[in-house]
């Protein structure tokens, strides 16, 4: 293995879940060190959360966890004891960067907080990424993906007239919180080389979120004109921008400009619609769309997905197919690109998951990788990095601190 | 103006970018780059202005300046720099070959052929500055069958698989209302950058970027392709429930097209819920007592808390409820965010004078850092703005040799659009 972009950086991940632990991986999957703290016993909550293995107890169970925390070192400590703290302490002082996600103040309260970290290691960068940030009236909130596609807007325009909205699934505004927060971690490190010190970096995940209902609400802003809920798969500022069902799969038919409206009635064999000053613009399309859906509808059953796809994208119209996951992950393109990578895990075994979406050419990141059980590397941290004797370690294994 | 006494007290103070990217994605990456302090300098022309400042505009809307005024694009590019370069012409090309071998970064968001075509492609610039940084961000990556391939952030969205895990099981597959590619594509790719700079400061090696915007959400999509590659069964969309929890839903409020999330992950938040509820009935009723029952009841369960919400405010609840520790929040609008007390507090908004506008609202970046941020100084450029300032400061050109690029058309401050800017 060549050198990678991050070779040498040493981060300590005091945190759990979804979005902390994949700013984690993208660290970890450039080739820095990445040592992950848990709980003894139990581990990071993110080992109890789907998709899980039939037949695999916790903790070991959740490909969501070996996915997210591949690469990385398990060390297990307990940090709501002092002794499990001092040993955390002495191993951030040799970090690069500290990811945590306690409660606002947790940390500070054992000794782990940024002021008393920097003072022992003043070029530390700690990143704290927070459901709502280390400030504000929310910041004791309870959170959760739910909750920040609610507060974040994000909801509000999916799902039927009527209501309710509706929530997008899984964990997507954890992740998009985890590659926001790489954005100043990164900063703060590029700063360092070249004079800054450390940094005390506060990451909101439901700010991250913003990102998408941002020039909504400038628009709002200028206009003082409130959007509204369109309906399932209806949308401002333009119709079609949706799926269809066609002979074999869905595509994904998008027109905004008249041409390639024009082009689509052309492709399909409905050139009379192009006539109808009805579905002229992309607006008035959208205020027809229920009369205009049956008409679509019933020409995209004539082909498969792929036939239209390649079709449309020939007359420069922006298709695509919208795969299905078992699709998706046997698509020649993405293959190709290795847009998946194998995750290896002793009991789960091996799967595919998403690859760092970002191709440096010279130095690429990690194509997979190998999740670590709860506590495997506990031997190389609490000895090697720790410098614990056996004595030591045994006992702190009967206090439950390791 | 941004370029000019440039403090290096900001974290990426000595980094200049070359922005020749449009609309949301390459503009939302620089943006960042701009408020850690980073020197940015967009590069549109008067032929072909960014789309996002309007497309198929009108002559009568561009004489009323309606290029100017677009909200997305003033958002978008705050603290930076503006010039226009036909790079169409020779001229323009080597001036802009004469910025790359002064700068560290170019970005580019292009269809596939345009940047070959216009000669401005990485091997040419790297042999104009071989430690220069590229990135470019099509749709479907710079490598593979469907690289020249066209993509909106609807068409991104959609070939990622994303709609076939939002909504209900019998819902055809669904989209978001706001178009996910471009934004996430931003963000990962200001993080794919530093990665190359963090990078070349150590060894001095430039290098390609190759970003793929579909490939940027497959992560929000991991846990269907987890799914699906471990256990070999298509995930199943549970519309606002989850897979295992219950209470989880959307649950309408007094008013009209009010609603509030509420979620409940332990037995000991039921507890809570029935007792802010004032339902000891529910609170004692052993066949709600586990997460099993609930969920096997748990249409019961929502018709009981929805008698509950529909006579509340969504904030009344969100504050009960996690006040009690159980996750709740209410399901805002865009335009109500500019009212919600959490941003306020953390002071999330910032109005800027700008030019044909009025006042201009500009969203603070989601991160914090102790020093080294550079605040909202400088509305985005109007077209053209800086195209005497930067020739002069960077390129050394003299008053005379620019009002000849002017002259000549390859500079200006007024659209010529000969090709429309298109989307």
């Amino acid at each position: 293995m060549p050198q990678q972009a991050l070779t040498g950086l040493k981060i300590v991940e005091l945190a759990q879940g979804v979005a902390a632990p994949y700013l984690g991986k993208l660290f970890a999957d450039f080739g820095a060190e990445v040592i992950k703290v848990e709980p003894p016993g139990v581990g990071d909550e993110a080992r109890t959360l789907p998709p899980l293995t039939d037949g695999v107890d916790f903790p070991e169970a959740s490909g969501l966890f070996a996915y997210l925390n591949a690469n990385k070192k398990s060390a297990t400590l307990d940090l709501r004891q002092a002794k499990g703290a001092a040993l955390a302490e002495r191993l951030c002082r040799g970090a690069d960067v500290v990811i945590e996600n306690f409660a606002p103040g947790a940390l500070d309260r054992v000794g782990l907080g940024f002021n008393e970290l920097s003072r022992k290691n003043p070029n530390l960068i700690y990143v704290s990424l927070t459901w709502f940030g280390q400030d504000g009236p929310y910041r004791d909130f309870k959170g959760g993906d739910a909750m920040i596609h609610a507060l974040s807007g994000v909801s509000f325009y999916i799902g039927p007239k009527e209501g309710p909205p509706y929530l997008p699934g899984g964990y997507q505004a954890q992740f998009v919180g985890g590659v926001t927060a790489f954005v100043p971690a990164m900063g703060a490190i590029v700063g360092r080389k070249r004079g800054h010190r450390g940094q005390h970096v506060d990451v909101s995940i439901l700010e991250s979120n913003l990102c998408f209902t941002e020039t909504g609400i400038s628009s709002f802003a200028n206009t003082g004109e409130p959007g509204k809920r369109h309906g399932v798969n209806r949308f401002i500022p333009t119709y079609p921008a949706c799926a269809f069902p066609c002979k074999g799969g869905w595509i994904g038919a998008n027109v905004l400009t008249p041409a390639q409206w024009q082009g689509l009635c052309d492709l399909i064999g409905l050139p009379e619609l192009k006539e109808n000053p009805d579905y002229s613009t992309s607006i008035l399309r959208l205020e027809h769309a229920d009369e205009l859906e049956p008409l679509l509808a019933a020409r995209f059953l004539a082909r498969t997905a792929e036939e239209w796809f390649h079709l449309a994208q020939a007359r420069r119209i922006p298709f695509s197919l919208v795969p299905t996951m078992a699709e998706l992950l046997a698509s020649p393109h993405f293959s190709e690109r290795q847009s998946f990578g194998p995750i290896s895990h002793t009991d789960i075994g091996t799967f595919q998951a998403p690859t760092v979406p970002f191709k440096l050419l010279k130095t690429p990141a990690l194509c997979g990788g190998a999740s670590p059980r709860l506590g495997q590397h506990n031997r190389e941290i609490h000895e090697g990095s720790l410098g614990l004797s056996e004595a030591e370690m045994a006992r702190l294994r009967d206090e439950g601190v390791i | 103006m941004p370029g000019q006494d440039r403090q290096a007290a900001y974290l990426l103070s000595q980094v200049r970018i070359v922005d020749l990217s449009m609309g949301w994605s390459g503009p939302l990456a620089t943006r960042h780059f701009a408020d850690m302090g980073a020197e940015v300098i967009k590069v549109e022309a008067v032929q072909y202005f960014d789309w996002w400042r309007g497309w198929d505009l009108t002559q009568e809307m561009i004489d009323e300046r309606m290029y100017e005024q677009s909200a997305s694009f003033n958002l978008m590019n705050r603290n930076k720099s503006g010039i226009t370069l036909d790079l169409t012409s020779q001229e323009g090309v080597d001036l802009l070959k004469r910025l790359v071998k002064i700068s560290d970064v170019v970005i580019e968001n292009q269809a596939g052929a345009v940047l070959p075509k216009l000669g401005l492609d990485y091997p040419r610039l790297r042999e104009v500055n071989p430690r220069i940084i590229m990135i470019s961000l099509p749709a479907f990556g710079c490598t593979g069958a469907w690289r020249e391939y066209r993509a909106y952030g609807s068409t991104v969205e959609q070939a990622s698989g994303l709609p076939h895990l939002t909504g209900e099981p019998d819902w055809p597959p669904t989209m978001h209302h706001v178009a996910y590619g471009d934004a996430v594509a931003g963000i990962n790719a200001a993080a794919a950058v530093l990665v190359a700079l963090y990078h070349r400061d150590r060894t001095g090696q430039g290098q390609f970027i190759d970003l793929s915007q579909v490939e940027c959400l497959f992560p929000l999509a991991a846990h269907g392709i987890i799914d699906q590659s471990m256990n070999h069964t298509p995930p199943t969309r549970h519309g606002n429930r989850h897979a295992r929890h219950a209470p989880h839903g959307v649950f309408p409020c007094a008013g009209e097209d009010r609603w509030v999330v509420i979620t409940v992950t332990s037995d000991q938040e039921w507890q809570a819920l029935c007792q802010v509820m004032e339902r000891q009935d529910l609170a004692g009723d052993d066949q709600f007592a586990s997460e099993h029952q609930r969920k096997a009841r748990e249409k019961e369960l929502e018709a009981a808390i929805r008698d509950w919400t529909s006579t509340r405010e969504p904030d009344e609840i969100m504050q009960a409820l996690q006040a009690r520790g159980v996750a709740a929040a209410s399901v805002r609008a865009p335009y109500e965010l500019l009212e919600e007390p959490q941003l306020l507090e953390r002071d999330f908004f910032k109005w800027l004078d700008r030019d044909y506008v009025g006042t201009q609202l500009h969203t603070r970046p989601p991160f914090r850092i102790s020093s080294g941020m550079r605040d909202i100084e400088t509305p985005s450029p109007c077209l053209g703005e800086h195209n005497e300032e930067v020739l002069s400061r960077l390129l050394g050109l003299t008053p005379e040799e620019v009002q000849k690029l002017e002259a000549k058309g390859i500079i200006g401050t007024i659209p010529k659009p000969s090709r429309s800017s298109e989307p």
